[in-house]
């Protein structure tokens, strides 16, 4: 854990990240209420600057959007619960695999040569893709009929089940890879029981991985989530209100959202993009941000994980040191 | 081998058909799809009178397996459906297909090639300027590929009002589909992600003892680097070829969709329907299967130099 201090990348990853996140509670906490909407903006002279939208300024840091509503209040009040749900479903999609990695282990041969050549296919799809398809019917097509709690439920699960084959694939070749190394022999001899081998042997190995697999998942799920507010696949549902009626008596519909969460922003500002770019550039600077603290902090861990285990490099050339120096005794003494 | 590859693309072929089908799992079809044929014809203006449950649904998964499978046998015959109509697949799906596999392929070849070009010059600079290259080169991939394609898409725009020099067409029309942006932008992240890796596996290389022997010899380090070294990394990184379709596609996905390309991806995404899922199937099976077929021809080929290199 020392080691994992003195990295750099990881550090400043850990801020970033903490800034955002508890930086979101503490801000929200100060600004209750959120500022009051600039529809216009004079000067000290009282002439017309302009109106709403406005572009990012020292007023506005990010811009605000066509309501007038300031764009860094939304962003900063969104970051707990986009971030809060990727901590989550990462969490969640790390759990279920493990215990699922578990079982497979605990199948027959055939049955786990079936499920692993199953989940290449995943490899071929966009997860996207994927999310869209299951996801379109509860949260788009069909949405008049189910209520909020169903589909923030089914989305929360779609988007952690959606990862669960891979990850526990993944856990389960790690595991096996684990018990490759050579004192794992010594481990089987001496015949201790499955859990114990499992605490004490395998997951001094298995959880600095898997503490790298979590940030990589904390990365896709917001990755996922960024992707799934341009598809415009809200995870809390979304309601629309009807802007504008068309001259064929068609009524234009404009989604809205009233969590800040930010793939909802993205979402719902689609459509600002060719004339006032900023309102959407605003939640994509969030997903941004994070993600880079995000993969800053796997960096760092992968560093000092890799220089806490003696890279097989490193073993090479100790055996190296051992034998050359060993041949030369053996020659002195021949000689 | 082959037959491990053969078994493992039915396999694949079997997932995606029943992950396709997911939503009959878990509500009642009979009913929202009738509803929705009302609303699309016109008919009623919205469903929501109808309450309905998400609930788990086996038989009607199995029976939507039936049913799909035998409707896939007549591949011609696969009909899409859009907002009340049902329209022929065939040949509707093929101008973006092919479209898309251009971008694709065209995509591909630019991101290897610069890889080459930039790794050679890379692996020539001074050991400080090289760190602070894959430095830049770190951060660059790490940041989402939807936020590379808009920020690209705002310089040009930039570019473009501040010196009235237009790099590429950037809308799209029927007659004149604009190509060059979305390759452009599907070849950015792939070749930093390559560029890394080569980097990584040319470091490795370079450290062996045969370069050593090589420079003892009197030859020059780019000759060496080109020759040799180069050489030998590349047949490592073939193994990384499978991650890298997987980034490639899932980047096309969303370059089609930013840049409204007229491609596969975006023709299975606006043409989706629950009703028809056979032609979203039939769509995703289009495109894996000629990118499965390049990765096990790669496999095969890394294979053979395998077996060659340690002669067995």
């Amino acid at each position: 854990m020392a080691k994992l201090v003195k990295q750099p990348l990881f550090l400043i990853g850990f801020i970033m990240m903490l800034t955002m996140f508890l930086g979101s509670f503490v801000y929200s906490h100060f600004h209750s209420e959120p500022p009051e909407k600039v529809q216009v903006l004079y000067n000290d002279e009282k002439e017309l600057l302009g109106a709403a939208p406005f572009p990012p300024s020292t007023q506005f840091w990010l811009g605000t959007d066509r309501l007038g509503n300031d764009l860094f209040f939304k962003v900063m009040d969104g970051a707990k619960y986009t971030l809060g749900i990727a901590f989550a479903v990462a969490a969640l999609r790390l759990l279920l695999s493990c215990i699922f990695s578990f079982f497979l282990q605990i199948m027959p041969m055939k049955i786990r040569v079936i499920f692993i050549e199953m989940v290449e296919g995943f490899k071929f799809v966009p997860v996207s893709l994927l999310a869209f398809i299951i996801l379109s019917p509860v949260l788009i097509i069909f949405a008049w009929s189910f209520t909020n709690t169903q589909q923030i439920t089914f989305s929360i699960a779609v988007l952690t089940f959606i990862a669960v084959p891979t990850l526990s694939v993944l856990i389960t070749e790690e595991i096996s890879e684990i018990k490759k190394m050579e004192f794992f022999e010594g481990v089987k001899l001496f015949g201790g029981g499955y859990f114990h081998i499992l605490r004490k042997h395998i997951l001094p190995f298995l959880l600095p991985r898997l503490a790298i697999m979590y940030g990589q998942h904390v990365v896709a799920v917001l990755i996922l989530l960024a992707h799934m507010g341009f598809l415009e696949l809200f995870i809390g549902g979304v309601d629309f209100i009807t802007v504008d009626v068309s001259l064929g008596g068609e009524e234009v519909k404009e989604s809205f959202q009233l969590m800040n969460e930010w793939s909802g922003l993205i979402g719902s500002t689609l459509y600002e993009f060719w004339a006032s770019k900023w309102v959407l550039l605003a939640p994509v600077y969030g997903f941004a941000l994070s993600i880079l603290g995000t993969n800053f902090m796997v960096e760092g861990m992968k560093r000092s994980f890799s220089e806490h285990q003696p890279s097989s490099k490193q073993l090479k050339k100790k055996k190296n040191l051992i034998s050359t120096s060993i041949e030369k005794k053996f020659v002195r003494l021949n000689s | 081998m082959t037959s491990k590859l053969i078994f493992q693309f039915c396999m694949s072929l079997i997932s995606i058909f029943c992950i396709i089908l997911l939503p009959y799992l878990f509500m009642d079809m009979t009913q929202l799809i009738n509803t929705i044929k009302l609303i699309d014809t016109g008919l009623i203006s919205s469903g929501w009178f109808i309450k309905s449950q998400l609930s788990l649904e086996f038989n009607q998964y199995i029976g939507a397996i039936g049913t799909t499978a035998n409707k896939l046998l007549h591949i011609l015959d696969i009909h899409y459906y859009y907002k009340g109509k049902m329209l022929p697949l065939f040949p509707d799906i093929l101008i973006p297909y092919i479209s898309s596999l251009k971008i694709f392929a065209s995509a591909l070849s630019i991101s290897v090639l610069t890889t080459f070009l930039l790794t050679y010059a890379i692996m020539l600079f001074p050991i400080h300027l090289k760190r602070f290259v894959q430095f830049i080169l770190f951060i660059l991939e790490s940041l989402p590929d939807i936020f590379v394609v808009i920020m690209f898409q705002v310089f040009i725009i930039w570019l473009y009002k501040e010196t009235d020099i237009l790099l590429f067409q950037i809308t799209n029309t029927y007659q004149n589909p604009a190509l060059f942006l979305p390759i452009i932008c599907l070849s950015i992240l792939p070749t930093m992600y390559l560029v890394r890796i080569l980097l990584l596996l040319l470091e490795d290389e370079s450290s062996k003892q045969y370069v050593e022997l090589a420079k003892g010899k009197g030859l020059r380090r780019p000759f060496i680097l080109a020759v040799h070294i180069f050489r030998n990394a590349l047949f490592s990184m073939f193994y990384h070829s499978k991650t890298m379709f997987w980034f490639m596609l899932s980047n096309l996905f969303m370059i089609e969709y930013l840049l409204n390309t007229n491609g596969i991806l975006m023709f299975l995404l606006k043409n989706y329907s629950p009703i028809t899922p056979e032609a979203t199937i039939t769509g995703v099976f289009m495109l894996f299967v000629p990118f499965y077929l390049l990765f096990a021809f790669i496999t095969v080929l890394t294979e053979a130099k395998k077996k060659k290199v340690l002669g067995v």
